[in-house]
């Protein structure tokens, strides 16, 4: 019921955290992270794969290309659950979104090493490959290396804020893996 | 009667006085028969009389049944096909805006797939299962036949992900929030028409009958003089997307296309050229708060279809305006963008202070007690997230504006103060209370 809770409570605002975001980020660049832990904190709460509104793909889009800076790798880390893999800049054609995709997976296992280890970066890379890996035509782009996260640590989550991060974990993906 | 009664207040004119005060009470009576959605009341009357006849029909073949089967069958016959028969014109309703058939039942069925479908679409692009249903069901109403695929297309856009929700619980939640939520705001939404009742609101007004008289008049004497006197209004609330579409409308009536050559009606030069000036001004605004916008979209697409890319505005007074409409419409991008025509940075700055004006003032401006403030408008909300996305980021008054708008539409109760310093204290101790929480 509190799960429910938070997010009859915060569905309706998700579109002004959203909006937040790019100056959390902004923030996280000149070394202030608590606007990105509050943004992730509220997504978190919300236990929904599906809070980002849609209008600020473009910006996530700009996150995830590869010119990025390394500053920016923990965001990429952490928010990677929360993206909706592959269905981003919808009004670009297909061929042009996996090129995209291709190389928004490959800007995504560069920065997820470079992060210091922590549970909850552990929590956001299994969970964000497992999301990637449940859309089948996505899996050969990714790197092999970043699998061994799955062996790492306490990679499955045990407290409820975290299960819904597991929304990839899929009986398919399983097997494949 | 009841219906009569009301048609014969809304005509009677109970105000004397100058045009203004009448223009004025003229379209309060409009705006009322808006808020209280005075046509969908009008259209459930005779709703009530084709549901007794429904009633009427089912309970005469039961009670025939008893008596004589055969002539309940003629009864039950003819009541099936009125029903069946109804509906497929709510149905077909729903589906083509230009069937003449329309019922209440059609505006509710494209009303309820315009609040449910985004949601729904949302819940089954994040769904593998219900992703490959969909994009089976795609491929095979892939093309639309008549009859076959307007059917398709209600069933794929309408009743489809319904079912499909309860696939997965996600989808079914999802689903669920989204109807208890339109629930939740019928109750604030009949005591804001309470609240709000008949209060002056002379701007808002102004603007409204501006707007009315830009949709309705064909009179270019009239439209000119409604355009000149948008130039008094200085407020922010003259970027509205319902005016520029009034305005854009205007535009297109006084012109046409011949032999790839564009021709302003005689008699409406004057109005062309200040409805492009105005066009312009306004889609210059809009398109730096939203790019995005659909209003623009839509637009955009009428413009392309009206005219070409190959003609020249050169020869016509104003050209200048004509022109940078042209070349914004017919760029490439899919988006508005000013590459070329950025506004001045100071106009940034205005533009920002007076959207943040706006949302507060759409808050908490007539809702003086009310518990939780309305929703800022999307567009404005999408011109923050826009401004706050810039890489380097605009100046500091432009950021402080944007953090002001989203502060106000996370329901915190940021008072809308003038100075800098003020207002920079303002939102910090928001976002501060924010993080914490």
């Amino acid at each position: 019921m509190a799960q429910i809770g938070g997010l009859v409570q915060i569905w309706p605002r998700r579109k002004a955290t959203a909006a937040f975001f790019p100056y959390a980020v902004h923030q996280e660049r000149g070394g202030e992270s608590r606007m990105v832990d509050a943004f992730l904190g509220v997504a978190r709460a919300s236990g929904t794969p599906w809070f980002l509104w849609r209008a600020i793909e473009p910006f996530i889009a700009t996150l995830f290309d590869v010119s990025s800076p390394d500053s920016l790798n923990r965001v990429i880390t952490l928010v990677s659950p929360h993206v909706l893999w592959g269905l981003w800049e919808s009004d670009k054609d297909v061929i042009t979104q996996l090129e995209f995709t291709k190389d928004a997976i490959t800007r995504w296992a560069v920065a997820a090493p470079a992060v210091p280890y922590t549970e909850e970066v552990d929590v956001g890379v299994v969970a964000a490959l497992l999301r990637i890996a449940s859309a089948s035509h996505l899996r050969p782009y990714i790197p092999v290396g970043i699998w061994a996260w799955l062996k790492k640590g306490s990679s499955l989550p045990r407290t409820d804020s975290y299960k819904y991060l597991l929304f990839g974990a899929e009986v398919e993906v399983l097997r494949y893996v | 009667m009841l219906g009569k009664q009301w048609l014969n207040r809304y005509a009677s004119i109970d105000v004397r006085g100058s045009a203004i005060e009448r223009c004025q009470n003229r379209q309060r009576k409009l705006d009322g028969i808006v808020t209280w959605y005075f046509d969908h009341v009008m259209e459930s009357l005779p709703l009530m009389l084709q549901f007794a006849l429904l009633l009427l029909g089912c309970t005469l073949s039961l009670y025939l049944w008893g008596i004589n089967t055969t002539i309940a069958l003629v009864v039950l016959s003819v009541t099936s096909f009125g029903v069946v028969f109804y509906t497929f014109i709510v149905i077909v309703g729903a589906v083509h805006m230009s069937c003449p058939y329309q019922t209440p039942g059609a505006q509710i069925l494209r009303y309820l797939h315009q609040t449910l479908h985004p949601v729904l679409i949302t819940a089954i692009n994040g769904s593998k299962t219900v992703g490959l249903v969909t994009s089976w069901w795609r491929k095979i109403t892939a093309v639309e036949l008549s009859v076959l695929g307007t059917v398709a297309v209600l069933l794929r856009t309408l009743v489809l992900p319904i079912p499909l929700a309860f696939v997965l619980p996600a989808d079914a939640y999802l689903l669920m929030l989204a109807i208890v939520r339109a629930s939740v705001n019928i109750p604030r939404m009949v005591c804001g028409w309470f609240r709000d009742a008949l209060r002056p609101q002379t701007v808002v007004l102004d603007l409204q009958c501006i707007i009315w008289v830009l949709q309705t008049s064909l009179d270019k004497f009239i439209q000119l003089l409604t355009l000149e006197l948008l130039t008094t209004i200085t407020t922010v609330a003259n970027s509205d997307p319902a005016l520029f579409l009034a305005c854009f409308d205007v535009l297109v009536g006084c012109m046409s296309v011949f032999g790839g050559e564009v021709v302003i009606t005689q008699g409406s030069e004057g109005v062309a050229e200040v409805a492009g000036l105005y066009c312009l001004r306004t889609l210059f605004r809009l398109g730096t708060a939203d790019p995005t916008l659909s209003v623009l979209k839509d637009v955009r697409q009428r413009y392309i279809r009206t005219f070409p890319i190959g003609i020249s505005f050169e020869a016509l007074p104003s050209g200048h305006s004509f022109g940078a409409i042209h070349a914004t419409f017919h760029s490439p991008q899919k988006r508005i963008q000013w590459k070329d025509c950025r506004l001045p940075s100071d106009d940034h700055v205005v533009l920002a202070h007076n959207l943040a004006e706006l949302a507060h003032s759409h808050a908490y401006g007539r809702a003086h007690k009310r518990s939780s403030p309305k929703k800022v408008p999307r567009w404005i909300l999408r011109f923050a997230f826009h401004r706050l996305s810039q890489d380097p980021l605009p100046p500091t008054s432009v950021v402080i504006d944007c953090l002001l708008i989203i502060a106000v539409d996370l329901g915190c109760a940021a008072s809308n103060t003038t100075t800098l310093d003020e207002r920079y204290v303002n939102v910090w101790q928001i976002f501060t209370i924010l993080i914490r929480n």
